[in-house]
């Protein structure tokens, strides 16, 4: 073979082998056809025990032959399923000839009895959700069967009215079945045949085709269905790459190296962003506005995932924007808070703790939009709430005021930054952890420097959650005032 | 789960929802005051009921005010 494409089995190959997407599909029914031959064959062997014991009054000698080939037929097919797992190109075609094969054998044997073997082929192809297969078994199976029945006309068991004598005719049997009888009554091979095609093969087969037409119609449903799931499937994957794509992109947007400012050594920041989705509201900020002036920005976003982040960035951006224009953080948080209200018709609305910490002399000047009180360590004391004055949140109302106020940094001071996401996290019977728990997790270690703090509230957070899902976006942020170590 | 209690008289109505405000019953409470907001020239919300309401349940509060305050202009 010089190239398997032209040759002709790998055009049959092309033409039988599934799409990718039913490749399971037709595993499965290679699986349920196997299965159907099992119980077809356990079936046969019974009927042969049962007739042997004299239960079943049906002539052994022809009842023997065809029914020992059925089974012998039935195995070899088991045996190549097995071998090839039910997994091969060919196995389809091979499962459906073979079935039709062994009911015609018992169709031959049995004729006038066997009714509904005729349409177990084409119900099973169905399985496979092609109308093609469906349609090629029907007619596989109305040639096999017209010659089996022809066959069986005078091998097989017949309907004894299947020819008309004259009136009177008086019929002796010699012994054995009454069948025996009429097919040697003189009546001709030729006229059993023709009749039994007509009185028994036709009216079976108008039945079967009726058949043919559901298993048409439940072939191509199930195929649709496959289509369908595919390509729901191949949606979700696009949207969980895009969604993995966009929580880099929100990462990358927040500050995130380390040192930040490696030649100022006035002070030390540190921050950190773990989303409870792929993508979250919460961020954090900070820039050097001028050489003296350091931004400081700890936001949350109302809601979470896509819509939230998309917000996130918006603001993110307004809210630097107006810092490095040098204005004031009530100034800053006044005219963020109008280009936010103009484009929100979803009514977002976000929490900002901005503010702006003169480097030279440890003076913070900040503004509180609805977010949660800082924490501040004065040198040599402990971490405690300040208490500072909240404005509303940001992009709730439009044309509000913000204020601001002072406070002081002394060297050695600390100011840790946070969202709700660490006070409200939950643990599964649905206890808070509490800024209470937050305190003592800082206070654990008041010298230790930031990155340090930020892991040890992680870490008691995580203690505390133990399993249960993280519920918000965690984020904190510390700033050490005073001469880095 | 909510419940609210609204009562309306001489164009002036008092909504007190009871229960919690979150993104489940949020929809609820936005409809109420959908309905009610044509005829009515004050609306008075009282929240003591609440025992949770979440940002679902703010920006329904917020996307009430915003007609309000443009009929008042």
């Amino acid at each position: 073979m010089k190239d398997e494409k032209s040759s002709f089995l790998g055009r049959l190959r092309g033409r039988l082998a599934a799409d990718e997407m039913f490749h399971e599909t037709e595993v499965q029914a290679n699986r349920l056809g196997a299965l159907i031959l099992l119980c077809s064959g356990l079936i046969l062997v019974l009927i042969l025990i049962l007739t042997a014991f004299g239960v079943f009054l049906l002539p052994w000698e022809s009842v023997f032959s065809p029914a020992f080939q059925a089974i012998v037929e039935i195995v070899l097919l088991l045996a190549v399923c097995r071998l090839v797992k039910n997994d091969a190109w060919w196995l389809k075609p091979l499962l459906l000839i073979g079935l039709i094969i062994v009911y015609a054998r018992l169709d031959g044997m049995l004729t006038h009895k066997v009714a509904i073997l005729m349409v177990l082929p084409v119900v099973f192809s169905s399985r496979y959700f092609s109308r093609r297969l469906t349609i090629f078994t029907s007619l596989l199976t109305t040639v096999v069967f017209f010659l089996s029945s022809a066959w069986g006309a005078t091998h097989g068991m017949i309907n004894l009215n299947i020819v008309t004598m004259p009136a009177g005719t008086q019929m002796i049997a010699t012994g054995g079945f009454l069948g025996n009888a009429v097919k040697n009554a003189g009546a001709g091979d030729r006229m059993l045949i023709v009749n039994t095609l007509l009185y028994d093969y036709l009216p079976k087969w108008l039945m079967f085709s009726v058949t043919s037409v559901i298993s048409c119609n439940i072939a191509r449903r199930g195929r649709d269905m496959v289509v369908t799931q595919h390509d729901k499937d191949v949606k979700s994957a696009r949207i969980e790459s895009e969604l993995n794509l966009a929580t880099s992109i929100q990462a990358d947007m927040l500050p995130n190296i380390y040192p930040a400012f490696p030649d100022r050594t006035e002070f030390d920041i540190y921050a950190t962003m773990d989303p409870a989705k792929e993508v979250g509201g919460d961020f954090y900020d900070f820039f050097l506005i001028d050489d003296d002036h350091l931004c400081m920005v700890m936001a949350d976003v109302s809601g979470k995932g896509v819509p939230a982040a998309l917000f996130m960035m918006a603001s993110k951006i307004i809210l630097a924007n107006n810092a490095m224009m040098g204005k004031s953080p009530a100034q800053i948080l006044t005219d963020a808070n109008t280009a936010i209200c103009s484009h929100n018709r979803e009514e977002m609305f976000v929490t900002v703790w901005l503010g702006i910490l003169e480097i030279s002399t440890g003076k913070v000047t900040a503004a509180n939009a609805g977010h949660e009180y800082p924490v501040l360590r004065r040198p040599d004391g402990v971490f405690e709430l300040f208490k500072d004055k909240h404005g509303f949140v940001i992009g709730g109302m439009d044309g509000l005021r913000y204020k601001e106020y002072e406070l002081m940094l002394e060297p050695g001071a600390k100011l840790f930054l946070y969202t709700d996401g660490v006070p409200e996290a939950t643990d599964a019977q649905g206890q808070m952890f509490g800024t209470e728990n937050m305190l003592a997790a800082l206070n654990q270690n008041v010298d230790a420097a930031p990155d340090q703090l930020l892991k040890n509230v992680r870490a008691a957070v995580d203690g505390f959650v133990k399993e249960a899902e993280q519920f918000d976006d965690l984020t904190m942020l510390c700033l050490q005032y005073g001469n880095r170590e | 789960m909510l419940h609210i209690e609204k009562t309306i008289e001489n164009g002036k109505a008092f909504l007190a929802p009871q229960g919690r405000l979150d993104t489940v019953t949020a929809p609820e409470m936005e409809g109420v005051i959908k309905q009610i907001l044509p005829g009515i020239t004050s609306l008075t919300l009282d929240l003591a009921g609440l025992e949770y309401i979440s940002s679902a349940g703010l920006r329904v509060l917020l996307a009430a005010q915003r007609p309000c305050r443009r009929r008042a202009k």
